[in-house]
């Protein structure tokens, strides 16, 4: 049986449903603009469709310059999730080989290495965005993806070493090395593999606060810009008019909502599913003492 | 042994913790012939791994390995080998065996996946290669259908199908030395036989010398020639396994013995060595053992005992060698009288 499949199996319901919410979500953002009515940036009709309430031609109504909202939500869904799940990743890679050399290499690289983690650590993330994007602005996507990816990675970084510290002391890493295995190898085929699990919950976990945090950067009017629209970015459209037109931050605030939710139920998921030893309890090769063979 | 495969001449491997200097192994020699099994017993913390491991020269900070050791291996000193050059003796020339099979292996790669690195780390070998090597290898040692066998996961396995596996591992590259540390520990007694019958049988089909290290006296009956006993980072008696059942001479290796079970033996409950091994940071002066013996006296507090040869190839680094009417007049131990070390 597969992994995935095995996964899956072990996978508590809410765990599956976020799964179901997540991939549900990925294919509204990948179709967009096969299933989008209009396009994000259409003024349909400037005089007879400007801030329509919900209605069957437009479920989630229309903004101040008649564009779809739902149109825009579904379009600010490829921004949004692109740019949390890129960034993500890349603090992932980032954490991971940061953490990796921390925790393999000798005392004294490892201090330095931790130090100076302490020093980023006690730099305030989100003033250090908002300083840097107040010089870099409009920000593009990539731009986006970068700062916040790379602001990102020192909580994994201190837990791929503290599980590297641990897995490297390991008998089957001693074992490796009694049989010739050289430093890179050990590093990235015995320890590595064994440091995933934590990074992978962690990671799911933080695409979430990726979002939110994206999302407060639009709303400072320093995130994604326009014509790449995030949900953040309409969040704060809707916000500034506010005034009776409850649609216009409503639903992409659900989107986002909703995403974030679904992120961190996963995430908490997966922190059951990829505790080896339940994964070893329920897999069909394991034999019962009594069964023992030799 | 002028033919000896490996000669280890005053090793001295040392821990320099914030506790002081543990001295670990703290001037071990001895050699190993081509063919040969030689056991190495002692109590946990005697130094008997810190041994294993010095000799592959996996020994970390804050330990090290002193300088004037030698450890002559197939006419090469190890110690003045590169780590490179000693990355290609480890699993190649020089393989080792764990106790813990469940632990020993990684978690998260097929056995087959495993056994298959070991000759793609030393040949260079194609995936396909050496994957039929592993097949090849778990065949050897007696597992059924490898080619399936290959393909499951540490955890689908049994305690004794998975050191059937480190074993594997061990023997891909057929190294001249196999170091097992206590390989059959963790193993169910039933198990345990059939792990050592493998050893043996491998060892006469390849011709490996084994240094088998174990606390169990049981396990060196089965399947040394020759043992050496091992107390606080010292070799305290070396001797043929059969001379060493017969005539224990060390104070210590008798105390080893009267440790172990024996079928035949009327005897209510099974003796033990009072206290524990001390701290390898402070071995005590004379005799390391002086505390624990039955039979101390002035001499064995203030004179370290050399190897004394009782009979030929028979050492005990005991002063009863020299004052053997001691052995007449067992006392409690010091460290009972003391209320130590319990």
């Amino acid at each position: 049986m597969s992994l995935i499949a095995r996964w899956w199996r072990r996978l508590a319901p809410p765990g599956r449903w976020a799964t179901a919410v997540l991939l549900a979500l990925v294919a509204l953002a990948v179709l967009a603009p096969l299933i989008a009515r209009h396009a994000p940036e259409a003024q349909l009709d400037i005089v007879g469709l400007k801030s329509q309430a919900p209605d069957a031609a437009h479920p989630f109504g229309t903004d101040r310059y008649s564009r779809d909202v739902l149109s825009r939500v579904l379009h600010g869904a490829r921004v949004t999730l692109s740019v949390a799940t890129l960034a993500v990743l890349l603090s992932a890679v980032v954490g991971t080989l940061y953490g990796l050399a921390a925790g393999m290499a000798g005392r004294a690289v490892d201090a330095v290495l931790m130090r100076t983690l302490d020093a980023l650590l006690s730099i305030p993330r989100l003033l250090f965005m908002i300083a840097l994007l107040a010089m870099w602005s409009p920000v593009p996507v990539a731009g986006l993806v970068l700062l916040l990816g790379l602001t990102g990675w020192f909580d994994v970084a201190r837990l791929v070493r503290a599980e590297t510290l641990s897995v490297r002391e390991l008998d089957f890493v001693a074992a490796a090395r009694s049989l010739g295995a050289g430093r890179l190898r050990i590093m990235l085929r015995h320890v590595l593999p064994n440091v995933a699990v934590p990074v992978i919950v962690t990671t799911t976990l933080g695409v979430g606060n990726v979002i939110a945090l994206e999302a407060t950067l639009s709303f400072l009017g320093i995130g994604a810009q326009e014509p790449n629209a995030s949900w953040g970015t309409m969040f704060h459209e809707g916000v500034v008019d506010l005034s009776g037109m409850w649609w216009l931050a409503f639903f992409p605030g659900l989107a986002m909502v909703t995403t974030v939710v679904a992120f961190n139920v996963l995430g908490d998921a997966l922190r059951g599913v990829l505790d080896p030893r339940q994964l070893e309890r329920a897999s069909p090769g394991t034999r019962s003492a009594a069964g023992k063979t030799v | 042994m002028a033919n000896a495969l490996l000669a280890v001449e005053n090793l001295r491997t040392h821990f320099y913790t914030e506790a002081g200097v543990a001295r670990a192994v703290d001037g071990v020699t001895f050699s190993i012939g081509a063919g040969e099994t030689v056991g190495l017993v002692g109590e946990s913390g005697c130094g008997k791994s810190v041994t294993a491991f010095s000799i592959m020269r996996l020994i970390a900070s804050p330990g090290r390995i002193e300088p004037g050791s030698r450890m002559l291996f197939e006419g090469k000193d190890l110690m003045t080998l590169s780590d490179e050059e000693m990355r290609r003796v480890r699993g190649n020339r020089i393989a080792m065996i764990f106790q813990e099979p469940m632990t020993a292996l990684n978690p998260v790669f097929t056995v087959g996946d495993q056994i298959a690195e070991v000759a793609r780390v030393h040949e260079r070998a194609s995936k396909k290669a050496a994957w039929n090597r592993a097949i090849e290898m778990l065949e050897l040692v007696g597992i059924p259908a490898p080619a399936e066998r290959a393909k499951e996961y540490p955890h689908q396995m049994s305690g004794g199908m998975r050191q059937r596996v480190v074993i594997a591992m061990a023997l891909v590259m057929k190294p001249a030395l196999v170091i097992a540390d206590e390989p059959t520990t963790a193993l169910d007694v039933t198990i345990q036989a059939q792990i050592l019958d493998l050893l043996k049988d491998l060892q006469t089909r390849f011709g490996t010398s084994i240094l088998l290290i174990t606390h169990d006296m049981g396990v060196v009956a089965e399947t040394a020639s020759r043992v050496m006993v091992m107390y606080g980072g010292e070799i305290v008696e070396e001797a043929p396994v059969s001379r060493i059942f017969a005539n224990p001479h060390h104070p210590y290796t008798e105390g080893l013995l009267g440790a172990m079970p024996r079928v035949g033996r009327d005897q209510a409950r099974l003796q033990t060595i009072p206290g524990t091994v001390p701290a390898p940071t402070a071995w005590p002066t004379g005799c390391r053992f002086h505390d624990r013996c039955p039979y101390s006296w002035e001499r064995t507090a203030h004179e370290h005992p050399p190897l004394y040869e009782i009979e030929a190839g028979h050492f005990s680094r005991c002063h009863l060698a020299q004052e053997p009417q001691r052995r007449a007049q067992p006392h409690e131990p010091l460290v009972v009288q003391q209320g130590a070390g319990a």
